[in-house]
C-alpha cells in the first residue's frame, strides 16, 4: 500500500492553472489517477475557474485616448534649482563680511589698548649700575632745574617740580635730618636753657609721617646707593657742604635748598653727560587697512552677486 | 488608425512611445483599456469612479514610460490603475458604502441592448444573471483574493504577470489565487439556484 501525498488547495491551483513544476506535476498526476477525492476537488475548481472566465469583461464606456493638452497640462513644474555660480557667489560675500567685522572689532580693540608712545630709556654708563639708570635720570634732570634755581638767588625749588622718586629720596634725607637736628636740639636743650629754637615737631612730625609714608614708597634699594654721597649725619653734612643745615626747621623748602646744595655738589663730581636724554617714540599700533580691504571686497562680492541674480 | 493596421508589436510600440510618439502609447491604450477598466471597476465597483481612475492611470503611465524597464508591459500598466483605485478608495472613505442594488444599474449601463427596451435573448438575459451572480460574489471576496482573481480568471495574466502588477511574491500569489478559488466556490454553490442552470455548480456529483 503505497502512501499517498497529501496534495494542497493550492497545489490543485497550481495543477489547474499549468503552474507546478515537472517533478510535482508527474507525481500529482499519478496520485490523480489512483485518488478519487483528489480528482473530484481538481474538477469542482475547474468548474469554478470556468465559470469566473465564462463571463465577458465589461466594455469600457468611452476611450481612453490621450491628446498633447491632456499629457501637457498636468506636467509637474519642478522648482528651478539655483545656478551653482550664484550660491558660490553668496557664499563668498558672506565669508567676505565676516572676515570684515571680525577683524574691524580686533582692530578697534587693540587700538584701545594699546599705548600711543613708547619711552626710550637711554643707555646707562659704565660707572653705574643699569637699574640705577632711572634714579640717575632723575637725579640728572633734577640736577639740572636746580642748578638754575639756585644760581638766583632767593629761589627756592619746588617741591612741586622735584621727579616724584627724588622727592622721596629728598624728603627721607630731610626727614632723617630733622630727627637728627631733634636728637641735636634736645641734647642742647639738656645742656643749656637758651636752646635753639624747638624744630616744629608738626613739621617734624609731618616730616616723620611722610617719611614714614615715602619709605612705604621708596624707591628701590638701588635708589639708596645714590644717596651714599649723602652724608647721614650732621657733621658730614656741614663737611661736606661746606654750609650748614639749618636746625630751625620753619620751611621744608629751606632745608630742600641746602640739601640741593649738597646734592648739587655730589651732581658736580658725578659725570651727567653720559646718560643722554630721554626719546619717545610713537607706539605702532593696529592699521584701519585690512578693515579696510575688507569691506571694500564685501561690497563688490554683493555687488556681482547682486548683478548675477538680476541677470537670470 | 494606420497604427492599428500594422502588425501588433508591442515592443516597438513600447519604444516609440517612450521616444515622444503619443500615437503609439494611444495604440497600446486601445489594446489595454478594456482590461484597465475593469480591474478598476472590480476594485471600486463603481462606474464614474473606474473611469476615472483608467483615465489617470494612462496620463500617469505616459508621464512614466521613462520608468518602463522592460518585462510585461500589461503587467506595469495594471499596477498603474491598481495604485489609482486604491488612491481612489482611500479618497472615498467617507462615502458611503455601495449598495447591491448598483449592480442592477451598472449592469444597465454596461449593456446597450436594454436601452432599446426589447426583448433579449436568453443566452444574453442568462450570461446578465451570470454577471450579477459573480460581480456578487467577488465582491464579497477580500481586496488582495479578488484582484488576484480578476487577474487570473478574468484577463488571463500568468502568475509572474500577476506578481509583478502587484508587486508580491510568486508565493503568496498562489495561495491567495488557492484561497479566493475556494471562497468563490462556495460563495457560488451559495448561488445555486440564482445561477443559471446549466452554470450551475455540481457539488453532489461524485462518482
Amino acid at each position: 500500500m503505497t502512501q499517498m501525498q497529501i496534495w494542497r488547495d493550492i497545489d490543485i491551483s497550481a495543477y489547474v492553472d499549468g503552474e507546478l513544476d515537472p517533478t510535482s506535476q508527474a507525481a500529482f498526476e499519478t496520485a490523480l489517477a489512483q485518488d478519487r477525492t483528489l480528482r473530484r476537488k481538481v474538477d469542482e475548481l475547474r468548474e469554478v475557474v470556468t465559470l469566473v472566465r465564462a463571463v465577458p469583461l465589461r466594455e469600457p464606456p468611452r476611450n481612453y485616448l490621450l491628446t498633447p493638452s491632456m499629457v501637457a497640462e498636468k506636467t509637474p513644474q519642478r522648482t528651478p534649482r539655483r545656478p551653482v555660480p550664484l550660491l558660490f557667489m553668496r557664499l563668498a560675500t558672506s565669508l567676505a563680511a565676516v572676515a570684515f567685522v571680525v577683524t574691524t572689532g580686533l582692530t578697534y580693540m587693540q587700538r584701545s589698548t594699546t599705548p600711543k608712545m613708547l619711552m626710550h630709556a637711554p643707555t646707562a654708563s659704565d660707572e653705574m649700575p643699569a637699574l640705577e639708570a632711572p634714579q640717575a635720570i632723575v637725579a640728572t634732570v633734577e640736577v639740572e632745574a636746580e642748578v638754575k634755581l639756585a644760581s638766583e638767588p632767593g629761589a627756592r625749588p619746588e617741591s612741586a617740580a622735584i621727579p616724584e622718586p627724588a622727592a622721596r629720596v629728598e624728603e627721607n634725607v630731610q626727614a632723617e635730618k630733622v630727627v637728627e637736628s631733634e636728637e641735636v636740639v634736645e641734647t642742647l636743650a639738656q645742656a643749656s636753657p637758651t636752646a635753639t629754637p624747638q624744630p616744629d615737631a608738626g613739621a617734624a612730625n609731618a616730616n616723620t609721617t611722610l617719611n614714614t609714608q615715602e619709605q612705604k614708597e621708596s624707591p628701590p634699594p638701588e635708589a639708596a646707593l645714590a644717596l651714599e654721597s649723602v652724608p647721614a649725619t650732621r657733621a658730614q653734612i656741614e663737611g661736606e657742604t661746606g654750609g650748614g643745615i639749618n636746625d630751625s626747621v620753619t620751611t621744608n623748602g629751606e632745608v630742600g635748598e641746602r640739601e640741593w646744595r649738597a646734592y648739587d655738589t655730589a651732581a658736580e663730581s658725578a659725570p651727567a653727560d653720559d646718560y643722554g636724554a630721554v626719546t619717545f617714540e610713537p607706539l605702532q599700533t593696529p592699521s584701519w587697512r585690512l578693515p579696510v580691504i575688507l569691506g571694500a571686497l564685501t561690497l563688490l562680492l554683493a555687488g556681482i552677486t547682486y548683478w548675477i541674480s538680476r541677470r537670470r | 488608425m494606420s497604427i492599428m493596421s500594422e502588425t501588433w508589436d508591442e515592443a516597438a510600440l513600447v519604444q516609440r512611445a517612450q521616444k515622444g510618439n503619443l500615437d503609439a502609447f494611444n495604440a497600446l491604450i486601445l489594446h489595454y483599456q478594456t482590461q484597465v477598466y475593469n480591474l478598476a471597476w472590480h476594485l471600486l465597483h463603481d462606474s464614474a469612479a473606474a473611469d476615472d481612475a483608467t483615465q489617470e492611470a494612462f496620463i500617469s503611465a505616459y508621464k512614466g514610460l521613462a520608468k518602463f524597464r522592460g518585462g510585461s508591459f500589461r503587467a506595469w500598466l495594471l499596477r498603474i490603475v491598481a495604485n489609482a483605485s486604491y488612491d481612489e478608495l482611500r479618497r472615498r472613505k467617507r462615502r458611503p458604502t455601495v449598495s447591491w442594488e448598483d449592480f442592477g444599474d451598472m449592469d444597465d449601463e454596461a449593456n446597450p441592448h436594454l436601452s432599446n427596451g426589447g426583448a433579449l435573448p436568453e443566452q444574453t438575459i442568462q450570461q446578465q444573471e451570470l454577471r450579477a451572480a459573480l460581480e456578487r460574489a467577488l465582491a464579497k471576496l477580500p481586496q488582495d483574493q479578488r484582484m488576484v482573481l480578476v487577474l487570473v480568471d478574468r484577463m488571463g495574466l500568468a502568475y509572474q504577470e500577476v506578481a509583478d502588477a502587484m508587486n508580491v511574491r510568486l508565493g503568496t500569489v498562489k495561495s491567495r489565487l488557492a484561497r479566493a478559488r475556494g471562497q468563490m466556490q462556495q460563495l457560488l454553490q451559495e448561488e445555486g439556484e440564482l445561477l443559471p442552470h446549466r452554470y450551475r455548480l455540481n457539488s453532489e456529483d461524485e462518482e
